[in-house]
């Protein structure tokens, strides 16, 4: 299996970017050149080119933003909030879409009816639509956007977890926990919810992509994270309207940043599904 | 098949419910009192006074659900806090410069996508093919945001051939009569005004279209391969049919089921992308309402454009639903 994975090419380019973001994004303290936030602002640096132009500012690799800020540092330190985002959205559509999923399919009847049309009534939003309301309920920030798309996710979740879990709740394994008298909570626990993680694993690779791109979009439209805060999709926010005036880095390398790591995340995840579930190969 | 639309509809209306339910909520669950939430935050107490006595959020939830509800069924869905217009009103302005660049973008994505598919798949493990899924795969990556605004630098800043932001050229002397620009002025032979409005068009169109193109090229394209490999496939090449024949004649026909599913489930990306893709364009559609209502925390606006997005979602997937009827005559619904 492990060979198969290393053979996909795409996913091992995948994985390889995937790593070297996760290490800037812990090590961003040491790798940036400057300081994402510095303050007092350097206003007489405001959008300052970087190394293509001859007049580019010394130490600032891609230049500087409206307020004179670096643009790689704070890209660097962007990963760090882009990534942990991401994972903590994907971590509580997980939780919820586990507890949903494994209820509704392991005990089925009302309980499973009643879930199942709820996360109907979830699925008549756009994903993005539904993030936006719940930040307008309970309000701006990353925190809040990480919890309104973790929120918008389980849905898709629970269904995963769900269809698994009515397989496997159906093999002889089972079967016998129950004839040996295991309780409904030890089987759920130590058989049920170990068995139908493989697909947990793939599509929250592949959420987590979406999950950055929707935190993103959140910060781009002013609803996720707040200045200073070095998120991509803020800063992209706040330095797009300076493409008019010819200062496009600012814009540019920030969008490239979600770009690469949405690329990465997607070939991994296609990666996986090939290597565990070969089945669901495109 | 008539049970099943009928099926279908009723199955509509529990969904539609938990919708209205949500979406009459919003204003409950917002943190602070429903009707200083709804007269604004500068209102005097008379305002408040008169809200509550209007929309009765003095009594039990359950019977102010009922008010909302009769009071939506007939169109009121309150004034805007912000321009205190009918937010009605101002949804069904906005309304059809949304499908107008939804649709238009949807119809760039099924060409382009479907074509792109089509030849990668017939011409498998070549440079084209790898070529064109490379890009798609970009395509399915794309933060739309920024893509929009790299094309507004390359094409409206740098080489100035596209306008970046609006719908049409202001000086152009233009008459709204349905909202959807290209349509107007094709009805009022305005030529001038028809360039205008697809100029402005274009760029927000291709944005858009970036994703749901890049998807469906990918579901055609394995779609096709695995028509390409059934029998009758072989036995028309066998007995000496040209390969445009078979390809366009016979495998598209069998290839296209799964790519209706994807365009119908890409419908929600499309609305989803419109929200961003009209901020970045200051495209004055419904997105770029909602957005702005969320933040001047104008609820009901926000609870109407709620109302009306799930509605327009609910009511394409049905339709995608029953078009597979008449496409997959296979498919025998009881």
């Amino acid at each position: 299996m492990m060979r198969r994975f290393i053979n996909n090419k795409s996913a091992l380019f995948g994985l390889v970017i995937l790593i070297i973001l996760i290490l800037s994004a812990l090590m961003a303290g040491f790798i940036a050149p400057n300081s994402p936030t510095p303050s007092p602002p350097d206003l007489h640096n405001s959008l300052k080119p970087g190394f293509w132009s001859k007049d580019g500012i010394q130490g600032m690799p891609l230049g500087t933003d409206a307020l004179g800020r670096c643009v790689l540092s704070r890209i660097i330190f962007g990963t760090r909030v882009s990534l942990s985002a991401g994972l903590v959205a994907v971590g509580i559509a997980m939780i919820l879409g586990i507890m949903l999923g494994v209820i509704g399919g392991y005990f089925g009847g009302w309980v499973d009816s009643v879930i199942m049309r709820f996360v109907d009534i979830m699925f008549a939003f756009p994903a993005l639509l539904l993030a936006i309301v719940i930040v307008a309920v309970i309000g701006h920030g990353l925190d809040k956007a990480m919890i309104a798309i973790g929120i918008v996710y389980t849905p898709q979740m629970a269904r995963i977890i769900r269809s698994s879990v009515l397989y496997i709740k159906e093999m002889e394994y089972i079967e016998v926990q129950k004839a040996i008298g295991s309780s409904n909570l030890r089987i759920i626990f130590r058989h049920v919810i170990p068995n139908s993680i493989a697909p947990v694993i793939v599509y929250g690779t592949l959420m987590l992509a979406t999950a950055i791109l929707d935190c993103a979009a959140l910060g781009f439209l002013g609803l996720g994270a707040q200045p200073p805060t070095p998120e991509w999709g803020a800063m992209l926010a706040r330095s797009y309207s300076y493409i008019v005036s010819g200062a496009w880095w600012a814009a540019t390398f920030p969008g490239l940043a979600i770009l690469l790591s949405v690329l990465s995340l997607n070939l991994l995840g296609d990666g996986l599904r090939d290597t565990l579930d070969p089945r669901l190969k495109t | 098949m008539k049970w099943y639309i009928t099926k279908r509809l009723l199955m509509l209306i529990p969904v539609l419910l938990g919708v209205s339910v949500l979406s009459f909520l919003l204003i409950h669950l917002a943190p602070g009192d429903p009707a200083r939430t709804m007269a604004g935050e500068h209102a005097s107490s008379q305002t408040i006074n008169a809200i509550i006595e209007k929309y009765g959020l003095d009594k039990p939830l359950t019977t102010q659900y009922w008010i909302w509800l009769k009071r939506v069924m007939r169109g009121d869905m309150g004034r805007s806090i912000v321009s205190n217009e009918y937010v009605t009103k101002e949804i069904l302005d906005r309304f059809p410069s949304t499908v107008e660049l939804t649709l238009f973008s949807l119809m760039i994505a099924i060409i382009v996508g479907f074509f792109a598919g089509i030849i990668s798949a017939s011409k498998q493990y070549s440079t084209l093919d790898y070529t064109t899924m490379g890009i798609a795969l970009f395509g399915v990556s794309m933060p739309v945001f920024w893509l929009g605004i790299m094309l507004m630098m390359v094409f409206g800043v740098f080489l100035r051939w596209l306008p970046i932001g609006g719908r049409i050229n202001i000086l152009i002397p233009f008459q709204r009569i349905t909202g959807l620009y290209l349509l107007d002025s094709l009805i009022k032979g305005n030529f001038a005004a028809f360039v205008s409005a697809l100029r402005y068009l274009i760029l927000p169109s291709i944005t858009l279209a970036t994703i749901p193109m890049a998807t469906i090229a990918r579901v055609t394209r394995s779609s096709m391969l695995e028509v390409l490999r059934q029998d009758y496939i072989r036995t028309e090449r066998a007995k000496g049919l040209p390969e445009r024949t078979v390809i366009y004649k016979h495998a598209v026909k069998n290839a296209m089921l799964p790519v209706i599913t994807v365009i119908g489930l890409n419908f929600g990306l499309l609305l989803a992308g419109a929200i961003l893709t009209e901020t970045v364009f200051s495209w004055p559609g419904m997105g770029r309402y909602v957005v702005k209502a969320v933040g001047m925390r104008d609820y009901p606006a926000v609870q109407g454009c709620v109302l009306f997005f799930a509605l327009m979602f609910v009511v394409v997937n049905l339709i995608t639903d029953v078009l597979y009827i008449f496409i997959d005559p296979r498919i025998k619904y009881k």
